[in-house]
């Protein structure tokens, strides 16, 4: 049995330091899944914390054979999926919408940090747009980089719909850009981000 | 190559599940068709920026918060199933009380009794006989106690009894006190 198996079994026997050390494990992509789903930090928080919770209160329902990662953030995406449909619908401004905002000149911030944070939140907002179940498999997909089939297994269907609400998820991104490369002004082209997200392209 | 069936190729090809020869007929087209073309560079270009970002980071407490929730929820519990087991209790005097109420009310009224017996209750009747008989005996054996000079022992036994639960009660607010200091 590896590490993380002992760790799995001092818990269940009610060892909370053994846990810790599985949270500490899968913190950051538990958390960070959350936080693509949610697009909100406090809620991610929160939501990150109650997975761990229901992860050390269902441990007993673990199956071995399965692995550990996928069980975990399993819990986590039903977790935020039920989040999101017990949200209230709420309207989206325009500006929320928008994928790219201009950069206010006002605020004195490194070029680098305002060109991540700018980054961060127009990738929130283009999420945003996603039906959940769509944005879950784009955030297993590029954030978690997993398999078609782990994919399928953490969200519970077959690895053709994953495939599926992949390519659906990808279209609908992929017209959203282009409708606003549309609309925006050409010389917004130029700006840091644009030049480094082509700079760091990878085909 | 339909405009159709390229789009349905292009995620699939994005993520290198086609073979080259899968590959060619949609290359091809991506090549003639302005449309197509455009939609797979702000695929590619999606792709390559959503790489790009990094992993989103908790705060830095984030195990102790998912620890002290744990023992919240610990905290929690076993006060609920503390107090489940209070009231489990309390509703058990209360039931205990209930029934001896009214094995009184049956016993010494008559009204009641003959009420119980015509709408015919038979089964009560036999319940009714049964707890007559051993409430009766309750009572002798009560009697028979108090008459006797160990009535004093009795009463000392009595009073050692509510002694004891106090203390029980008094051990039990400590640990609650201790539990909820998490």
């Amino acid at each position: 049995m590896d590490q993380e198996g002992l760790w799995v079994v001092a818990a269940l026997r009610g060892d909370q330091n053994a846990f810790t050390h599985l949270v500490d494990t899968y913190k950051a992509p538990v958390y960070n899944l959350c936080y693509r789903m949610l697009g909100s930090a406090p809620e991610a928080e929160d939501a990150a914390q109650e997975t761990f919770v229901r992860v050390y209160t269902h441990l007993k329902a673990y199956d071995s054979q399965q692995k550990l990662s996928t069980w975990i953030l399993s819990v986590a995406a039903h977790y935020c999926i039920d989040g999101l449909r017990r949200r209230r619908i709420k309207w989206l401004s325009l500006d929320e919408l928008w994928p790219w905002h201009p950069l206010s000149e006002d605020i004195a911030q490194p070029e680098d940090e305002i060109v991540e944070r700018e980054s961060c939140a127009e990738i929130k907002n283009l999420l945003g747009l996603l039906p959940a179940e769509h944005r879950l498999v784009i955030v297993l997909r590029y954030w978690q980089d997993l398999s078609y089939v782990e994919i399928a297994h953490i969200v519970g269907t077959t690895e053709s719909a994953v495939k599926s609400r992949l390519h659906r998820a990808r279209q609908m991104l992929a017209e959203q850009v282009l409708a606003q490369r549309r609309l925006e002004p050409r010389s917004s082209n130029d700006s840091p981000k644009r030049k480094r997200v082509v700079n760091n392209a990878v085909l | 190559m339909q405009c159709s069936e390229s789009r349905e190729c292009m995620s699939p090809y994005l993520d290198g599940l086609l073979s080259a020869e899968q590959a060619l007929p949609l290359q091809v087209h991506l090549a003639d068709c302005e449309a197509c073309a455009e939609e797979w560079e702000a695929m590619c270009w999606l792709s390559s920026w959503l790489k790009a970002e990094p992993m989103a980071s908790p705060a830095p407490d984030f195990t102790t918060q998912v620890v002290r929730r744990l023992q919240q929820r610990e905290t929690r519990r076993r006060l609920y199933s503390s107090l489940g087991v209070c009231m489990g209790s309390m509703g058990l005097w209360a039931l205990a009380g209930a029934v001896l109420l009214l094995l009184f009310i049956a016993l010494w009224h008559p009204l009641i009794r003959v009420a119980l017996l015509d709408v015919g209750l038979s089964l009560a009747k036999d319940v009714l006989s049964i707890l007559a008989v051993l409430g009766k005996a309750l009572c002798l054996v009560v009697y028979a106690l108090a008459a006797r000079p160990t009535s004093l022992l009795l009463l000392g036994y009595a009073i050692l009894a509510l002694g004891l639960t106090a203390l029980w009660a008094h051990v039990v607010f400590q640990r609650w006190r201790h539990v909820l200091q998490f």
